[in-house]
C-alpha cells in the first residue's frame, strides 16, 4: 500500500560553518492512510522541522519526501502550494486562523485559494463546521471565539475537502485538558475516515491517542512504538497450527 | 527598545531625518530665493523715478538731489527697440562704482564701458543681438563696441545694455538712489521741478516672510511624518507588547510603561534631528550654486536662517515624541495578562474619532463662513480644523472599507479587513497618504482656479503672438502686397512646424481708408489700426483697445460663442468710437456682448463682426498670427522663434514671466504622487511586515505567490484609493471654505492632474505591490515552529 507520507533518509541543516545546525539526520518515516502518528521529543530535537518538511513548507537538505506517491522534490513551488491546498491540512499550536476572516471563511480558505466559487466553498465550509458542532459560530471572527473553538475551526479547515494528510504541531498546547481531549477526538475521527495524521506533542497522554509514537532526539529517530497488530495478524496466526 | 528595534524604526528615523533635511534646505532656499530689493535699489534706502522730459530740468533736479542728500547714485534708462522682439532693451547709463548701485552690477567678462562708443550687455541681450565681446552692437541707430558682459547679480532676469555715465537727455527715465528717511525723501520730492509723475519707492524685504512660509510647509510635512511615525510606533509597541507586559507584571506603573515608548520617541526624534540637520546643511552647501537660476539672483552658500534650523530641530523632536505618545498611552493601558499573551485588544469602534472629525469639519467650515475672507485668525483656524477633521475620518474610512469587503476574493477581503482591524496604524497611514495627496491636490485646484487671471502675465507659456513688421507699436499695421503676406504666412507656418505643429490663427485688424495717417506712421509706411475706446470708470479717462475681426477661425480659437453682437469684448467699462467730432460728447456703444476674460493681457479680447466693420467702411488687414503649441515652450524654442521671426520680418511676443501655473500644476501633481507613493510604500511595508503570521497560515493553506502578491497589491491599492478620495475631499472642503465668497473659480476642475492622481496613484500602488510581494520570506516557515 502506498504511504500517505513517506520520508526517506531526510536530513536538514541550517546555517554554515561553526553556526551549522543539523536539525534532522537521515530520518525515515512512513505514515499510511488512516494512521495517526505522534512525534515526541525534547525541545530542539527537530520535531517541528520534520513537520515543516513533511508539509512542504521547507525543503530537505537531503533525502526524499513523498506525499501520496509524489516526490516533493520534483514539484514546482506552485505545485507544492496546490498540494497543500488539496492534500495537506495544517494545525498549529496557536495563531491558526486569519483574524481578518470569519470562521467559515477560514475553513473555506484553501477552497477559495483553489478557485472554488465563493458560494460553493461557503456551503462546504458550513458543512465542515456543522460536523464540528460550530455551525452557529460560522460568522464569528477568531477573536470572538474561545481557544477550543478556534482550534476546532482550524481542524475543520485542515480536514475539509479531500485532505489525505493532517499535520498538527502541538494542537492542544494552548488548550485546557477538556478542550485538548475534544481536539484529539476530532483528529482521531478524521483518521478513522482515512486521513493520515502526524501530531507533534510533548504530552504523553495525548500521544496515547496515536497508533504509533515516534521518539526523536538530536534530529534522529531514536525509538518508536510498534504499530498494533491488525486483523490480518489474527488470520496469519490462525493459519498456524 | 531603541537599540533592539532599530531596524523597525529606521523608517521613522529616515522619514524624520528627511523632513528635517527638507525643512533646513527649504528654509535656506526660501530665505535666499526671496527678493530683497537689492536688485532694484542696490544698497539705497529709496529710489526717486521720473521721466526726464526737459533735459535742463532733469539735470537741475539731479544736481539738487546731490546737494540735498550729499550722496546719490544716478541711473539713466533709455529704451531701444530690438529687431524681432516685442520688448525693447533698456540702455542703462550707470556708474559701475556708484555709492549705492554696486549690488546691482557685476562684470562677467571683459570690462565696463568707459567711453561713449562702448557698451556692455547682459548675456541674454548679447545672445539676442548675436554679438560677442569685441564685436559691434547694432543698438538704437548707433554702433557701439561691446567691451564686456555684465549682470545684475540680484536680478538675473534684468536684461540691459550698460553704457558709461552721461548727462540725461529728454527721452531718459531717471532713477536716483538715495539714503535717508522716507520723510526727508518726500520733502525733497516736493521741491523737484521736472514735469510729470515723480515716484518714490523703497525696498521690501521678503526673505523672512519666505523663510517663515517655508517653515509653515515644513510643519505640514512634519505632521505628515508624525502620522507615519505614529503608525510605526503602534507596530513597535505591539511587537514589544509582551516585554511591556512583563514590565508591568514586575510592578511598573502605567507611567513607567508609557515612558518606555515615549522616551524611545524622543531618542528617535533627537537622532533624526541631528542627522537631518547635518544632511540639510550639506545639501544646501552643494545645491546653493545651482538654485541661482530659479532664484533669479546670485546666492551665498553660507546664508542660512539659523533660528529656523533650530526650530526645525525642535519640531522634529516634538513630532517624534508626539507620535509616540498615543501608542505609549494605549499600550500602557492594556491589561497585564493580555499584554503577556501578546494579544492586542480588539479594535474599538471608530465612532468617537468620527464624531470628533465631524465636529472639526463643521467648525472649520464655520470659521471660513464667519471669516468672510477677511478675518485672518478665523481663516487660519478653518484651514487647520477642516483638514485635521478630514484626516480623523481615516480610521472610519478603513473600517468602512473592511465592512464592504465580504464579496471580494479572499486576498482583497483579507487586505481590507486587516486594514479595518488594525485601524490604529492603518488609519494613521491613510491619514498620512491623504495629507500627502491632499496638499498637491489643493495646489492643483488653486492653480487651475487662478489659471485664467490676468495677473498670470501677457501670454501663457504655450502661446506666441506674432505681428507683421518689426515695430513695437501694436496699433500700427503694415500693409503689403499679397505675395509679401504669403511669404510672411510661410514663415509663420515654418515656425509652427518647428514648434511641433502649433495651431495658427490669422489675426486681422481694421483700417479706416478715410483716415489720414499720423506723420510718423506714414513715414514708416504704416497705417493706424481702428481702435475702440474704453472709459475707465475709476479715472474717467479713455484707453484704446485693439479691435480684431471676428473671423470664424478667431471665434473658434478663442472659444467665442456666436452672439450676434456687433462688438464682443472681455473688457469692462463703456466702449466708444471716439472721433474728433464726438470726443466732447461721446455716446457709449450699445451693441456690445461681454465674454469671459481670456486671462492673459496680450491675448486678443475685443472683436468686431466682419459685417459691422464692412458697414463702417473699414477694411481688414492682416496684422499677425496667434500661435499655440501643445507644450510649454522651452527657452531654446523661444529663442528659435525669435530668430525665425527676425528672418521673416515679424515681431514675436512670448510669455514675459518665467513662472507658469502649468508648471506648478505638473510639479505639484508629480511631487504629490511621488510623496504619496513613498509614504504608501513605507506604510504598506509596515503593515504587511506585521502580518508574517498571516502569511504562514496562508502558505500552510496552499497560497501561492500570486495570493501573496494580490494581498499586498490589494492593501496598497485600497490605501491609495482611500487616500485619493480623502485627500481630494479634504482639499475641496478646505477650498470651498476658502473660496466661500465666490465658488466660481472652483468650477474649473483640473481633470487631467486629478485623473493622473486618482488613477495613477492606486494603479502604481497596485502594480508595485504586486511586483514586490512575490517572494516568500525564507525564514517564514521556521519562525513559529522552532
Amino acid at each position: 500500500m502506498t504511504a500517505a507520507l513517506e520520508l526517506r533518509a531526510v536530513s536538514k541543516t541550517y546555517g554554515e560553518g561553526p553556526a551549522e545546525v543539523h536539525a534532522l539526520r537521515s530520518v525515515s518515516l512512513a505514515v499510511h492512510r488512516g494512521e495517526l502518528v505522534a512525534i515526541m521529543g525534547p525541545s530542539g530535537s527537530g520535531k517541528s522541522t520534520l513537520l515543516t518538511i513533511a508539509g512542504t513548507l521547507e525543503e530537505a537538505t537531503s533525502g526524499d519526501v513523498v506525499i501520496g506517491g509524489s516526490d516533493v522534490a520534483t514539484l514546482s513551488t506552485n505545485d507544492r502550494a496546490r498540494m497543500r491546498r488539496r492534500s495537506i491540512g495544517y494545525v498549529f499550536q496557536d495563531f491558526n486562523l486569519l483574524a481578518g476572516l470569519t470562521a467559515v471563511e477560514n475553513v473555506t480558505l484553501p477552497l477559495e485559494l483553489d478557485g472554488v466559487r465563493l458560494r460553493t466553498a461557503r456551503a462546504r465550509g458550513l458543512e465542515a463546521l456543522a460536523a464540528f458542532d460550530l455551525a452557529d459560530k460560522a460568522s464569528r471572527y477568531p477573536d470572538e471565539l474561545s481557544g477550543g473553538e478556534r482550534q476546532r475551526v482550524a481542524i475543520a479547515r485542515a480536514v475539509a475537502g479531500e485532505r489525505r494528510l493532517l499535520l498538527a504541531d502541538e494542537p492542544t498546547g494552548a488548550l485546557d485538558s477538556v478542550n485538548g481531549e475534544a481536539v484529539m477526538r476530532l483528529v482521531r475521527a478524521a483518521c478513522h475516515r482515512g486521513v493520515a495524521g502526524v501530531i507533534v506533542t510533548h504530552d504523553a497522554q495525548l500521544a496515547s491517542w496515536a497508533d504509533r509514537v515516534v521518539f526523536i532526539r538530536d534530529g534522529r529517530i531514536v525509538d518508536q512504538t510498534v504499530p498494533p497488530a491488525g486483523p490480518e495478524s489474527l488470520l496469519a496466526s490462525g493459519s498456524t497450527p | 527598545m531603541f537599540r533592539r528595534e532599530w531596524h523597525q524604526q529606521i523608517l521613522v528615523l529616515a522619514l524624520l531625518g528627511v523632513a528635517v533635511t527638507v525643512a533646513t534646505v527649504g528654509a535656506a532656499f526660501a530665505y535666499n530665493v526671496a527678493p530683497d530689493g537689492r536688485g532694484e535699489f542696490g544698497s539705497a534706502g529709496h529710489r526717486i523715478t521720473f521721466s526726464a522730459g526737459s533735459q535742463a530740468a532733469a539735470a537741475a533736479d539731479i544736481a539738487a538731489a546731490a546737494e540735498y542728500f550729499g550722496t546719490i547714485d544716478v541711473l539713466l534708462a533709455h529704451f531701444a527697440p530690438v529687431a524681432g522682439s516685442a520688448r525693447p532693451l533698456e540702455v542703462r547709463a550707470q556708474d559701475p562704482h556708484g555709492p549705492f548701485s554696486g549690488p546691482m552690477l557685476a562684470l562677467r567678462e571683459g570690462r565696463y564701458p568707459s567711453a561713449p562708443e562702448e557698451v556692455a550687455l547682459t548675456e541674454s541681450a548679447a545672445r539676442d543681438l548675436h554679438v560677442s565681446v569685441g564685436g559691434v552692437v547694432d543698438l538704437d541707430g548707433r554702433r557701439p563696441t561691446l567691451v564686456g558682459l555684465v549682470e545684475n547679480p540680484r536680478r538675473l532676469d534684468d536684461d540691459f545694455a550698460l553704457v558709461a555715465p552721461r548727462p540725461p537727455d529728454a527721452t531718459d527715465l531717471v532713477r536716483i538712489l538715495v539714503g535717508g528717511s522716507q520723510a526727508r525723501v518726500e520733502q525733497f520730492r516736493g521741491t523737484m521741478t521736472v514735469d510729470g509723475d515723480v515716484r518714490r519707492d523703497s525696498p521690501r524685504n521678503d526673505k523672512t516672510v519666505g523663510a517663515v512660509a517655508t517653515f509653515g510647509l515644513a510643519t505640514v510635512g512634519m505632521l505628515l511624518v508624525a502620522l507615519i511615525a505614529a503608525a510605526g510606533f503602534v507596530v513597535l509597541a505591539q511587537r514589544r507588547l509582551r516585554e511591556l507586559g512583563l514590565l508591568a507584571a514586575m510592578g511598573a506603573t502605567e507611567r513607567h510603561v508609557r515612558l518606555v515608548t515615549l522616551l524611545n520617541g524622543v531618542l528617535v526624534g533627537l537622532s533624526a534631528a541631528v542627522i537631518g540637520t547635518a544632511g540639510g546643511l550639506a545639501a544646501w552647501a552643494l545645491a546653493s550654486g545651482r538654485v541661482e537660476a530659479a532664484a533669479g539672483h546670485r546666492i551665498d552658500g553660507l546664508s542660512v536662517p539659523w533660528w529656523l534650523v533650530a526650530i526645525s530641530v525642535l519640531l522634529a523632536v516634538v513630532t517624534a515624541t508626539g507620535a509616540a505618545w498615543w501608542p505609549a498611552r494605549a499600550v500602557a493601558r492594556i491589561p497585564v495578562m493580555l499584554a503577556l499573551s501578546r494579544r492586542p485588544p480588539a479594535p474599538k469602534p471608530a465612532r468617537r474619532p468620527a464624531a470628533v472629525a465631524a465636529v472639526l469639519i463643521v467648525a472649520g467650515l464655520g470659521c471660513f463662513a464667519l471669516a468672510h475672507q477677511k478675518n485672518v485668525a478665523l481663516i487660519v483656524a478653518g484651514t487647520l480644523a477642516t483638514p485635521i477633521g478630514v484626516l480623523l475620518m481615516a480610521p472610519l474610512a478603513v473600517s468602512a472599507a473592511g465592512r464592504m469587503a465580504s464579496r471580494l476574493p479572499v486576498s482583497g477581503r483579507l487586505a481590507l479587513r486587516d486594514l479595518g482591524r488594525y485601524r490604529a496604524r492603518a488609519g494613521a497611514a491613510l491619514a498620512a497618504i491623504s495629507l500627502a495627496l491632499g496638499v498637491p491636490v489643493a495646489v492643483v485646484i488653486v492653480a487651475t482656479a487662478n489659471a485664467h487671471t490676468a495677473a498670470e502675465g501677457n501670454l501663457s507659456d504655450r502661446q506666441l503672438l506674432i505681428r507683421v513688421g518689426h515695430g513695437q507699436e501694436p496699433f500700427a499695421v503694415t500693409p503689403g502686397p499679397a505675395a509679401a503676406l504669403e511669404a510672411l504666412g510661410a514663415g509663420v507656418d515654418q515656425l509652427a512646424v518647428s514648434l511641433g505643429g502649433a495651431t495658427v490663427t490669422p489675426l486681422d485688424l481694421l483700417v479706416d481708408p478715410a483716415r489720414i495717417p499720423e506723420p510718423q506712421l506714414a513715414e514708416a509706411g504704416q497705417l493706424q489700426a481702428v481702435e475702440v475706446n474704453r472709459r475707465r470708470a475709476a479715472t474717467d479717462d479713455y484707453d484704446g483697445l485693439l479691435l480684431y475681426v471676428a473671423t470664424p477661425a478667431v471665434l473658434d480659437t478663442f472659444h467665442i460663442p456666436p452672439t450676434g453682437g456687433g462688438i464682443v469684448t472681455a473688457e469692462d467699462g463703456d466702449l466708444f468710437f471716439l472721433t474728433k467730432e464726438r470726443f466732447r460728447d461721446p455716446e457709449p456703444l450699445t451693441d456690445v456682448v461681454r465674454i469671459p476674460t481670456p486671462g492673459y493681457t496680450s491675448v486678443p479680447d475685443t472683436f468686431i463682426s466682419p459685417t459691422v466693420a464692412a458697414g463702417m467702411g473699414w477694411e481688414p488687414i492682416r496684422a499677425g498670427w496667434f500661435m499655440e503649441a501643445d507644450h510649454a515652450l522651452t527657452t531654446e524654442e523661444r529663442a528659435a522663434a525669435h530668430d525665425l521671426a527676425v528672418d521673416a520680418g515679424l515681431t514675436v511676443e512670448t510669455r514675459d514671466q518665467q513662472a507658469s501655473l502649468a508648471g506648478l500644476r505638473s510639479g505639484a501633481t508629480a511631487a504629490g504622487m511621488l510623496l504619496a507613493l513613498g509614504v504608501l510604500a513605507m506604510t504598506v511595508g509596515l503593515i504587511r511586515s506585521e502580518a508574517a503570521g498571516d502569511l504562514r497560515i496562508l502558505a500552510a493553506a496552499g497560497a501561492s505567490s500570486t495570493v501573496r502578491r494580490n494581498l499586498t497589491a490589494a492593501t496598497a491599492g485600497s490605501l491609495a484609493l482611500l487616500g485619493v478620495l480623502l485627500g481630494t475631499a479634504g482639499a475641496y472642503l478646505v477650498l470651498v471654505g476658502a473660496y466661500a465668497g465666490d465658488l466660481e473659480p472652483l468650477t474649473r476642475v483640473p481633470f487631467g492632474p486629478l485623473a493622473a492622481i486618482a488613477c495613477g496613484v492606486p494603479a502604481i500602488a497596485v502594480a508595485a505591490g504586486w511586483l514586490l510581494a512575490g517572494r516568500q520570506p525564507p525564514a517564514l516557515a521556521r519562525s513559529r515552529f522552532d
